[in-house]
């Protein structure tokens, strides 16, 4: 035992001691024979060849070389397929068509192909291009490709295109001047393309809050601030007298802070107002209001949108959210039910008969027999829900005014209204009817015959009637 | 193997030691929670995502061409093994047959950079136990694979050459008379690889021994790859499973046989690495004689939009196995592509195995197991 | 011999002051002449280093910085400059100290450090008469002042406030105390045969017989005892785990920055020169020529080249070898852990030493 350790150990030492010195020559070798086999490169007086040029491919001007990007512009038809490619998106590409009366001539491709469009803003971004070479191969025309190797001699400057700066290496390729984006009737495109110049402009500049300035902003929050202005604070809008509307708004707001409701809030106005000896037929007339004012889900524009319009379309939509603001039934009406299932259900069966389109009566109907079938309904919960229904009548009065309004305008109804239709391709005719009716000014009535007599073999018995219905 | 010693009996304290995300040995940005008793290991807690960019996500906007540079970013070391294997996943979602020219290029690519890869793994647990040499000659020949790719491809660590359906482009047409020459110039090099490193007394002193993965273990913590097969399993995914034409060549699969210490030690998993080195040139000597001729993008659809399905397909990458889960809505861009990377389960094994061990065999043992943090955190 | 202070002394004896006062401005002549040598012997190691590491790894190493006219570029004198650009830029870089470390004992650390090798100057004769202070137990200080340095490391790892410094630190401790041994007793040998302690005795006797490593096989074992011993006493690779690259970033000379680890770095070169020194003089011959290996009659023509200047050459060219033969260990081998550095000393060294002492003083009894 103490034998076989020893050599053992000795083993191990000699072994030890073999390997050692075969290692060191080879160091030793690779001293000795530097100049074969130093493999460095020094960098700026050799530099490493670059892969071949031709590849095997047709053209001959193909290369492999991963460098900067550089584009043909007088080549570029436009096709957006570089774009859409590049998985970082570092290539942006403005095009202009010039519209069908224009005859204005694009030129042609050093491949004889007639260009359509012309680009004025072609944008690489080489800071970050990730040299994947996607944009290069699916060009039609050649234009973009990679610099280096047989395209070598029309270039300055390869792949050592360093920069100071990082905007440095934003590449612009589009020459097209102003000019020629007003011969081909891009108005609109310049003056999108200076808005956004002068904002970044303005961006790069960081001014933060200028103090100089301050009665410039308050000038500018007005607008802001109308738009915030609360609907029931302006109900009172129409008594001339400031300090009586003030005495009224800061009882609404108390009201509305002590969580009154609104016959409360327009209680506890008319009390400050006869107390303070305000009381005026306008004030009245502001109270009553504010007694049958419902609260509208809608958001602020309402102010603005229940003043005058003329244009049928916000008519339209004026008297959509009168209707929805006197209804004052949504889903959010549903929460006072505090078991979770039961108004979860509540909630589900609103929503589909808000999908179906059927008016609150039928809705609340539904929903006290959905939750009749579940067992889920109990007394207060009807009588709530059926107290929602009495609203509903105003909706019929609304529903007259809504005729009347109609009748009173040759409005159109609105294009959404064709999405009813199921069927893509007829939707799709049914919608370009609409537009060319409203091009030419037709009334709505007008437009559905149109509809109908172009599409009537397509359309089955229901999408008449969906568009009689528009009627 | 040393005792960790009893706490109770001698009242010592436990110190918690933090190998950060910046070392110099942790292949990468890994953060190595060390709790020692002096200088032995009692509990390692590695803590990733440092190299986290949202890989899987991203490719729920992109389309199926445009993820394959991003694939190439996970495991920058072995990036034309990722491309294979998404492209492989891809085709077989869509059902194309390609052309042998185009599998056998791909052959030649994949085994192209497994000797890359373990170059790379070699060089640098040489450097890890402190060889310094081995770790540059390593990195000249590695030079010599990339011109070889940068004259196919372009690039030379990340290629997009690749694509789901066929590759980029063809061939040049002195790239296999240069690759056979640089077979010819490289069998002599692992000769000396071995004179210097491999057989070098201190080395087997440092290696051999430590670390060992016993069977079980290996199998139980999912690891695969060269590190499995260090343990004495024969399990390769070109031999069980093949996929592409893998079955068409003749070559071994080396297994760790515990030369120098037992089964299943750094030692081991170091040598199978060796000698897949050798394998894999005997493989692409068999390819290069037989490519056949043929259109290289034939059979690329023109756009990918596969139909609605979902598919797993299994690769063996340097590292282990990789598998790439790819769901499609019949849109042209996937609705869940997940990864499954080696490496992350490869590291999993690192506390269970290096228990006893000092702080300088820790480093040993995570370089034997040979990770890369991109495609860990993807 | 007489040693330089003994010279200028006589030199300077004209002046009429009192011989401890005059010893004092004497000192100070050798003083920097030696400190001189250790910056000097620095740049040029460090400059061997970089590009004998370069050529072993098939690479250049420096080559752009000239100096003086050899301008820097393709050509393979490329790069001499490089180490005194480096050294100014040491001096220059912004000294950092961690939060919580302890500034004075940081500050104290690389100066212990260099106070043991520059002390070990002293006694080393560089040729004939060139020793500054000629002891006659040369052999003795010098190991007693070359120990010094331990205290200067362990002081740089526990001040750093740094685990991992601290790890350095330790093993260090560990390693450079056990591997004394090795080289007491492989020196101990030689003194044994020499007789003396004295350094030039030993060379004298060099001169007389043959040199040590030739006289007998176990002389021969004592040299590489010796050798293995003082790579592992200079915290060189294979040993270099105190200060290991890939584990410990720097070890314990981790939180050092600028000038400090600059003197560092200096003691570390001039340590490996006290030891390659120390190693030619007892075991090749110090600066007796080659020619006078074994002692045979040289003809008249020859002779010339031994004298004491050419000696001051035929050492340096020895112990410049023997510090390119420590650079090639270091890019060849990988390093040992410690427990393995630990049973190298402890169960392969020790007990080779200790035979050899028992056959060596068998084989003078014999011949």
């Amino acid at each position: 035992m103490g034998a076989n350790f020893l050599s053992e150990y000795i083993n191990n030492i000699i072994y030890g001691v073999k390997s050692f010195i075969t290692g060191m020559g080879l160091t030793l070798k690779h001293l000795r024979n530097k100049k074969d086999l130093v493999a460095t490169l020094q960098y700026p007086n050799e530099k490493w060849p670059l892969p071949e040029r031709n590849i095997g491919f047709e053209p001959s001007d193909y290369n492999v070389i991963r460098s900067r990007l550089h584009v043909d512009i007088d080549d570029c038809i436009g096709c957006l397929q570089c774009e859409k490619a590049c998985p970082v998106d570092c290539i942006k590409i403005d095009t202009l068509k010039p519209p069908k009366g224009n005859d204005y001539d694009c030129g042609k491709t050093s491949h004889d192909t007639q260009k359509k469009m012309i680009v004025p803003r072609f944008t690489i971004d080489m800071s970050e291009c990730m040299y994947c070479d996607l944009c290069v191969h699916p060009c039609p025309e050649e234009c973009i490709y990679m610099v280096g190797g047989p395209n070598e001699d029309k270039h300055e400057i390869d792949y050592e295109f360093s920069q100071y700066e990082r905007h440095g290496l934003i590449f612009e390729f589009a020459t097209s001047t102003d000019e020629d984006i007003l011969d081909i009737g891009g108005e609109t495109y310049l003056e999108e393309r200076k808005v956004k110049e002068e904002k970044r402009k303005k961006g790069e500049k960081l001014e933060g809050i200028v103090k100089g300035e301050s009665s410039e902003s308050v000038d500018e929050d007005q607008p802001e601030k109308e738009k915030h202005k609360d609907p029931l604070l302006e109900i009172f809008n129409i008594v001339p007298d400031k300090v009586a509307r003030g005495i009224a708004k800061k009882a609404v707001v108390f009201g509305k802070r002590s969580g009154f409701d609104f016959s409360k809030i327009s209680e506890e106005v008319e009390g400050r107002i006869s107390a303070a000896g305000k009381t005026t037929s306008e004030m009245s007339t502001a109270i009553e209001t504010l007694k049958n004012y419902k609260p509208t889900p809608i958001d602020i524009e309402d102010p603005s949108n229940s003043k005058e319009n003329e244009s049928s379309s916000k008519v339209e939509k004026g008297v959509e959210e009168l209707a929805s603001k006197s209804s004052d039934f949504n889903v959010k009406s549903m929460d006072f039910i505090t078991d979770k299932m039961i108004r979860g259900i509540a909630k589900k069966t609103f929503m589909k008969c808000k999908r179906l389109k059927l008016d609150v009566n039928a809705t609340i109907d539904s929903i006290i027999s959905d939750l009749d079938t579940n067992s889920k309904l109990d007394n207060d919960t009807k009588e709530k829900l059926l107290s929602f229904k009495d609203i509903g009548k105003t909706s019929d009065n609304l529903s007259e005014i809504k005729e009347t309004i109609k009748e009173e305008s040759n409005s159109l109804f609105d294009i959404k209204l064709l999405n009813a239709i199921e069927d893509k391709m007829i939707r799709g005719s049914a919608k370009k009817i609409y537009m060319a009716g409203k091009r030419a000014n037709k009334s709505s009535s007008e437009v559905v015959e149109d509809i109908i007599n172009e599409l009537s073999d397509k359309m089955d018995d229901k999408t008449k009637g969906l568009i009689g219905d528009l009627e | 193997m040393y005792k960790i010693l009893d706490k109770s009996i001698i009242g010592a304290d436990e110190m918690v030691l933090n190998m950060g995300p910046q070392h110099p040995s942790t292949h990468g940005v890994l953060r190595l929670k060390i709790i020692t008793d002096g200088e032995i290991v009692s509990h390692i807690e590695p803590i990733i995502g440092y190299l986290h960019r949202c890989f899987e996500k991203h490719c729920e906007n992109l389309s199926y061409e445009q993820i394959v540079p991003f694939t190439d970013r996970c495991d920058y070391l072995a990036a034309m093994h990722m491309g294979h294997a998404y492209s492989i996943a891809v085709e077989k979602l869509l059902d194309i047959e390609l052309p042998q020219r185009v599998e056998y290029i791909r052959v030649i690519m994949s085994e192209f950079q497994r000797i890359a890869s373990h170059l790379i793994a070699i060089g640098a647990f040489g450097l890890d136990v402190g060889a310094i040499t081995p770790f540059t000659w390593t990195l000249r020949d590695r030079e010599r694979i990339l011109d070889l790719f940068e004259q196919v491809t372009g690039a030379r660590l990340l290629y997009n050459y690749i694509w789901p359906g066929g590759l980029a482009h063809d061939l040049p047409p002195n790239f296999i008379r240069n690759s056979i020459d640089f077979l010819d110039y490289f069998e002599p090099q692992i000769i000396e690889y071995d004179n210097l490193l491999t057989t070098n007394k201190i080395f087997i002193e440092r290696s051999a021994d430590v670390g060992v993965m016993p069977k079980e273990v290996a199998i139980n913590y999912g690891v695969t790859g060269p590190s499995l097969r260090g343990s004495g399993i024969p399990f390769d995914l070109r031999k069980n499973e093949p996929y592409s034409i893998y079955d068409k060549f003749d070559f071994d699969v080396p297994v760790g046989e515990g030369k120098m210490g037992t089964i299943g030690d750094s030692w081991d998993r170091y040598y199978v690495r060796v000698l897949e080195m050798k394998e894999s040139i005997k493989i692409l000597r068999q390819a290069l004689s037989q490519i056949p001729d043929g259109d290289v993008q034939s059979a690329m659809p023109k756009k990918i939009r596969p139909k609605k399905g979902e598919v797993y397909s299994r690769y063996e990458t340097a590292r282990g196995d990789v598998g790439f889960y790819i769901r499609s809505d019949g849109k042209n861009i996937p609705t869940r592509l997940k990864m499954r990377s080696p490496a992350y389960c490869n590291l999993s094994v690192l506390n269970e195995i290096s228990a006893g061990w000092m702080i300088s065999d820790v480093i040993t043992i995570l370089g034997s197991l040979d990770i890369v943090l991109g495609e860990i955190d993807r | 011999m007489t040693s330089i202070v003994d010279y200028l002394l006589n030199l300077l004896s004209f002046i009429e002051i009192d011989t401890s006062l005059l010893l004092i401005f004497v000192i100070l002549i050798p003083g920097i002449g030696l400190f001189l040598v250790m910056t000097v012997n620095a740049m040029v190691a460090v400059y061997m280093e970089r590009k004998v590491s370069a050529f072993m790894q098939d690479r250049l190493g420096p080559m752009e910085v000239g100096l003086l006219g050899f301008k820097g570029g393709k050509k393979f004198w490329g790069g001499i400059g490089q180490t005194i650009a480096d050294a100014i830029k040491l001096l220059t870089k912004e000294d950092i100290v961690p939060d919580n470390a302890d500034k004075k004992l940081m500050l104290l650390a690389p100066f212990i450090i260099f106070i043991g090798a520059f002390v070990t100057f002293v006694a080393i004769p560089f040729s004939e008469n060139l020793v500054v202070s000629d002891f006659n137990i040369g052999i003795f200080y010098i190991m007693a002042m070359s120990s010094v340095g331990v205290i200067g490391i362990i002081l740089a790892g526990w001040s750093s406030n740094n685990k991992w410094s601290l790890y350095g630190a330790m093993r260090a401790a560990a390693q450079i105390i056990s591997y004394e041994i090795p080289i007491g007793l492989s020196l101990l040998l030689v003194v044994i045969v020499a007789g003396s302690l004295n350094l030039g005795d030993i060379v004298q006797w060099q001169s007389n017989h043959r040199w040590f490593i030739l006289h007998s096989p176990f002389t021969f074992i004592a040299f590489f005892i010796y050798f293995i011993s003082v790579v592992a006493e200079t915290n060189r690779t294979p040993f270099d785990i105190p200060e290991a690259e890939s584990e410990l970033v720097a070890g314990w000379m981790t939180e050092y920055s600028g000038f400090k680890w600059a003197i560092f770095f200096l003691s570390e070169y001039a340590n490996m020169l006290i030891v390659s020194i120390v190693a030619s003089i007892v075991f090749l011959g110090g600066w007796l020529s080659p020619l006078a290996i074994l002692n045979i009659g040289i003809p008249e023509k020859w002779m010339f080249l031994d004298g004491p200047i050419l000696g001051f050459f035929w050492l340096m060219i020895k112990a410049m070898f023997l510090i390119f033969v420590m650079m090639w260990f270091r890019w060849t081998f990988p390093r040992l852990r410690v427990d393995q550095l630990m049973y190298l000393c402890w169960k392969v060294f020790i007990p080779f030493a200790l035979a050899n002492l028992f056959f060596v003083s068998i084989w003078e009894l014999i011949f």
